[in-house]
């Protein structure tokens, strides 16, 4: 796959659901690409800058082409924002970076997909890290990011739930993403041990991204799916 | 001492309240001096601050009212070095500026740039502000920052997708900074109220029914004063009695909310 270009595969019960992967490039993306492309759906990347509210949706559009999707998954993680460092050595610029770039991120994309995914089963899916859940020393500006993302998530599927849209998060344990964080300056990412061993953390989340994209699905909406092997068990 | 010369659980303490000019700020300056703190009170408009300042004294508590606009870095500094230049240091923050547009509504599907970045600017930003600058005088003496969160920073909000989005980040916030500021003694913790506001009275004006529609759903039957419900709440949080407790959410909601 390519950014902007669809590649189409067979399944999700002979049911072809067009799907937009929005993030940089990364194994999570690979991966939730992969898993979705394993159903009868097209499956198109866009990786946007975040500049400004008209670049991400110029992007998208140039990504999704005609073919609109109806499942989209946000799934940016910018690797800078999972570099440990205490609060008071974050800059303004920093803070920008790791917690209110993500957010605007998000906010500007929910406003470019909801026509695409409105009366369309749509679903959205957001990656949100289990870090927001039950915090990381030295992770402070990401985890705000990820718990207001969160935030977004439930607000939307309040709000987008009469348009039939259901909007979703799936979290993944943070140290998963950057196997830095759980050696020796990172540990406080891995706090809490998980009950069950996880041997590809990728695709466990990916499966769970194609699992809520599903239209059998739809009366799951607002929900955090954990998928960091029972370690946060959170409410 | 608190007013009337009794103990208080907060005596010898200073503690700051951005936002203390009206609604839940005015009501915990007023309980936090009550329970014997010297309160800096820390209003974006110096004439409600003085009014706050001036109740507290009436009462026979020490205040002093400080014009602080907490997006402006200089400004928190400056009200910092109040609360450390006027009585001698610094226990406890109480972060509690909201933007005053935080009840606007807020179509998702067509985001307002302005009113995202009011949001962020005065929650997010003004919320690392405080934090850093206060570092230095919370730490190594038992240090509280207590950051004001929402019901919706938790369950989300079908109208307002922003307020939701930057009370959910502050909780992100108090999480993480809790378990990196314990070693040094700081006590980072937040509290959800639901409390009468002018905000809420605003939209009490707009839409008559909805008092009675929002007190049906409070177990308690009413909703909560800033100062005799909340305040109270949140001088526990920043007092002794809460020193074993770190990175929680407090919810003050009669009942209302309980899926924490």
């Amino acid at each position: 796959m390519s950014v902007g270009t669809p590649v189409t595969a067979p399944g999700d019960g002979g049911d072809p659901r067009p799907a937009l992967i929005i993030g940089r490039p990364s194994p999570l993306v690979a991966a939730i690409g992969a898993e979705l492309s394993a159903g009868p759906s097209t499956v198109a990347l866009a990786a946007p800058r975040f500049d400004n509210a008209a670049e991400v949706a110029a992007c998208l559009a140039a990504a999704v082409g005609t073919d609109l999707p109806a499942v989209v998954v946000f799934a940016d993680v910018d690797p800078v924002a999972l570099q440990p460092r205490p609060l008071l050595a974050a800059t303004e610029a920093d803070w920008d970076r790791c917690c209110e770039r993500p957010l605007r991120a998000l906010v500007w994309c929910c406003a470019c997909v909801h026509p695409w995914l409105a009366g369309r089963e749509g679903r959205l899916i957001v990656v949100c890290p289990t870090v927001s859940m039950e915090g990381a020393a030295g992770l402070t500006p990401y985890a705000s990011a990820v718990e207001g993302q969160r935030m977004l998530v439930k607000s939307a599927a309040r709000r987008w739930g009469r348009d039939g849209v259901t909007v979703n998060a799936v979290a993944p344990a943070v140290a998963d993403l950057a196997p830095g964080l759980a050696g020796p300056g990172g540990a406080d990412a891995r706090r809490s041990p998980p009950a069950v061993r996880v041997d590809d953390p990728f695709r466990a989340a990916a499966r769970a991204v194609a699992w809520l994209a599903r239209r059998d699905a739809a009366a799951v909406t607002g929900a955090t799916v954990a998928v960091d092997g029972g370690a946060v068990m959170a409410p | 001492m608190s007013p009337g010369g009794a103990r208080g659980p907060l005596d010898g303490q200073v503690a700051l309240v951005t936002g203390a000019g009206t609604g839940v700020g005015r009501g915990i300056a007023v309980a936090l001096a009550a329970a014997g703190a010297a309160v800096v009170v820390a209003a974006h408009h110096r004439d409600s601050g003085a009014l706050v300042e001036a109740s507290i004294r009436d009462r026979g508590g020490e205040a002093l009212c400080v014009e602080c606009d907490v997006t402006d870095r200089a400004a928190v500094a400056a009200a910092v070095a109040a609360a450390v230049g006027g009585f001698g240091s610094l226990d406890i923050v109480v972060a509690n500026a909201v933007s005053n547009r935080s009840n606007e509504a807020v179509e998702l599907e067509r985001p307002p740039e302005d009113l995202w970045e009011q949001h962020a600017s005065v929650s997010l930003r003004g919320l690392l502000h405080c934090a850093q600058l206060a570092h230095p005088h919370l730490a190594r003496r038992g240090g509280a920052l207590l950051v004001l969160l929402s019901p919706a920073g938790i369950q989300g909000s079908e109208r307002n997708a922003f307020y939701a989005a930057v009370k959910g980040a502050q909780r992100g916030f108090v999480k993480s900074l809790s378990r990196e500021w314990g070693a040094d003694d700081i006590r980072v913790n937040g509290l959800a109220p639901l409390a009468v506001t002018p905000a809420l009275d605003k939209a009490f004006a707009q839409d008559p029914t909805m008092h009675d529609r929002l007190v049906s759903f409070i177990p308690s039957g009413r909703i909560g004063d800033p100062e005799t419900d909340i305040g109270p709440a949140a001088a526990f949080l920043c007092g002794p009695g809460a020193r074993y407790v770190l990175g929680q959410t407090l919810v003050v909601s009669g009942g209302r909310f309980t899926a924490l």
